[in-house]
C-alpha cells in the first residue's frame, strides 16, 4: 500500500493504515530526532510524540501537499520544542550569528589531506555525532535533513520555511563548521597530525 | 586563494548533486590546481557519506508502543463503554490495590469519610480530559501512586459534588431493564489466579468490593465521535471503574447489548492475559 493510500485510510480512522505510516517513517523520524536531540532516550520520546501528534492532526494534513514534508515538519517542530524545554539550545547558540555572516571563514584552507591515513570509522562517526551537537540548531537542522534524511534542498526549504538559497548556504556553512570542528579536534583525515605539526613547527620557529 | 571563496559553496552543492554541468566543470578545473579545495571536497564528501550511513535502528518495539498509545485513545471498546450510561458510578473512596502481573499499582486515596455512602453520578466529560488522563497513566506507568490518585480523587470529588445525575440514555435504558434477566453477581469470593490477575483489597474493606470483568471480541459498533472516557483507574493493561452494586445489573445489560462479554468471576475470563484495551474491570460494592 503506498503512503498516500495509507494516509487516506488513516484519515478515515483506519488504525492499521496509521501503523503502516509509523512503520514507514519510524526510522527516518527516529534518526532525525536522535541526531537532533543527541541521545537515544530523548529521541525515543520525541519520535513517539511526533507520531502521536501526527495521528491527532492527520485530518489537518492537506493531501495536495507532500505527506513526507508534513511529517518532517511536525518532527522538526517537536525537536525544536524539546530543545527549548531542555534548554540545551543555549549551549550551541554561540555559533548562531555566523549563519549569514562570514567572520568565521575557514582556517582549514591550508591544511593538507593525507589520504593514506586510515581513519577509524567508528571513531569518526562518534566524532561526527559530537560535532553535530556543537552546531547551532539552524545548522544542525539542515544538515540532518540533508545528509541523514537525504532530503533535497526544495523539501528542506518547505519543511523549515526557508528559501532554497538559504537552505543551500546553511548546508554549506554547516559542513564547513563540521569540518572545522573535526579538524580542530584532529578527527578527520589525519588533520590532527598535519595541523599539530604545523603548530609545532610554528612554535619552534 | 581568494577565488576559493567563490568555489567553496559550490563544493557543497556539488556533493548534493545540484551543480549544473557548466559549474561543475568550472569547479573541477579549480580543484585541479587548488589542493585546499580538493581537500575540502574530500572532507565534505566523506562527512556527507558517513552521515548518510549513520542511520541507527529504531529501538525494538517502538512502533508497537506508539500504536498501543494510539489504540488506547481510539479503542472502540473504550469509546463504547465510555459513552454508555452505565458509567454512572459510585463515589466510593476506597483503597484498592491491583496486582496485574508484575505491574503493581497502589491506588491510595485519602479516605473520604463519606466513602461508604454510594452516589450515582454520570461522569461529566468536562471534569478532566481523557487525553491527559491517558498520558498521565502512560507516563508514570508502573506502580505510580500519584497519577492514579489524582484521577481517582478527581472522580471522587466530582462524584461528591455532583450527586445523582442520570443522563437521558440512562433513563431510557432503565425501562428496558425489566426485561433483562439479571445476572447476579457472584456472591462467593472470586478465586483469582495469581499469575493472571489478582485483586487485593486492604483488610478493612476486603469483602466490601468485588470485581467483574468485561471484555470484547472487538466486533463493536464505532460511535461517531470520540467520547471522553472516565475511569477510576487505569494500568497499562487494564481499565477499571468502581460502581454502585445497584447499577451493576444495568451495566451488564448495556454492555451485553453492545456485544461485550461479561464474566462475573474474573478468573473465568479466558483472554485475561492478552492485554489490554479489551479489558475492563468493574468493581462494585458488595451489599
Amino acid at each position: 500500500l503506498d503512503i498516500n493510500e495509507c494516509v487516506k485510510h488513516a484519515k478515515n480512522g483506519d488504525i492499521d493504515a496509521f501503523e503502516e505510516i509509523v512503520k514507514t517513517y519510524e526510522k527516518k523520524i527516529y534518526n532525525l530526532a536522535l541526531r537532533y536531540v543527541g541521545n537515544s532516550e530523548d529521541a525515543y520520546d520525541v519520535s513517539q510524540e511526533v507520531f502521536i501528534r501526527v495521528y491527532k492532526s492527520i485530518n489537518s494534513f492537506k493531501e495536495e501537499s507532500s505527506f513526507s514534508t508534513w511529517i518532517y515538519r511536525v518532527a522538526v517542530n517537536i525537536c525544536i520544542d524539546h530543545m527549548r524545554k531542555s534548554k540545551k539550545s543555549n549551549t550551541v547558540s554561540m555559533t548562531r550569528e555566523d549563519d549569514e555572516g562570514n567572520e568565521e571563514q575557514m582556517e582549514i584552507e591550508d591544511t593538507s589531506y593525507s589520504p593514506e591515513k586510515v581513519y577509524d570509522r567508528i571513531e569518526l562517526r562518534e566524532n561526527i555525532k559530537n560535532a553535530l551537537d556543537e552546531l547551532s540548531e539552524d545548522h544542525r537542522q539542515v544538515i540532518i535533513l540533508r545528509d541523514i534524511n537525504g532530503l533535497n534542498y526544495e523539501d528542506i526549504g518547505r519543511i523549515l520555511d526557508l528559501g532554497e538559497g538559504t537552505v543551500k548556504s546553511r548546508i554549506f556553512r554547516a559542513r564547513e563548521k563540521l569540518c572545522r570542528i573535526l579538524s580542530r579536534d584532529g578527527n578527520i583525515f589525519g588533520f590532527a597530525s598535519s595541523k599539530g605539526n604545523r603548530k609545532e613547527a610554528g612554535k619552534n620557529e | 586563494m581568494s577565488e576559493c571563496k567563490f568555489f567553496v559553496e559550490m563544493i557543497s552543492e556539488y556533493i548534493d548533486g545540484v551543480l549544473t554541468e557548466e559549474k561543475q566543470a568550472e569547479l573541477m578545473a579549480h580543484i585541479e590546481k587548488c589542493e585546499s579545495c580538493r581537500t575540502r571536497l574530500e572532507m565534505m564528501k566523506l562527512l556527507s557519506s558517513e552521515m548518510s550511513n549513520m542511520e541507527e535502528e529504531v529501538p525494538d518495539g517502538f512502533a508497537e508502543s506508539v500504536m498501543k498509545k494510539i489504540r488506547r485513545e481510539n479503542s472502540p471498546f473504550l469509546r463504547v463503554i465510555s459513552s454508555r450510561s452505565f458509567i454512572a458510578a459510585t463515589a466510593a473512596a476506597a483503597m484498592l490495590t491491583i496486582t496485574v502481573g508484575t505491574i503493581s499499582m497502589n491506588n491510595g486515596t485519602k479516605s473520604d469519610s463519606a466513602a461508604p455512602e454510594t452516589m450515582a453520578v454520570t461522569y461529566d466529560a468536562k471534569l478532566a480530559p481523557t487525553e491527559s488522563m491517558v498520558e498521565e497513566s502512560v507516563e508514570e506507568e508502573a506502580a505510580d501512586d500519584a497519577g492514579i490518585t489524582i484521577m481517582y480523587s478527581t472522580n471522587t470529588s466530582a462524584a461528591v459534588s455532583q450527586g445523582a445525575t442520570l443522563n437521558s440514555a440512562q433513563k431510557s435504558r432503565e425501562e428496558k431493564v425489566d426485561t433483562f434477566n439479571g445476572v447476579t453477581a457472584d456472591a462467593a469470593a472470586p478465586e483469582l489466579k495469581q499469575e493472571a490477575i489478582e485483586l487485593v483489597l486492604p483488610e478493612d474493606i476486603s469483602g466490601l468490593y468485588k470485581a467483574i470483568i468485561v471484555t470484547t471480541d472487538d466486533a463493536l459498533p464505532q460511535p461517531q465521535e470520540l467520547i471522553e472516557m472516565k475511569f477510576d483507574f487505569m494500568t497499562d493493561d487494564y481499565y477499571g471503574i468502581i460502581m454502585d452494586a445497584d447499577m451493576l445489573d444495568d451495566a451488564k445489560t448495556e454492555l451485553k447489548e453492545y456485544g461485550m462479554i461479561v464474566y462475573d468471576n474474573p478468573s473465568d475470563c479466558p483472554n485475561i492475559s492478552e492485554s489490554s484495551e479489551k479489558i475492563l474491570l468493574i468493581y462494585y460494592k458488595v451489599r
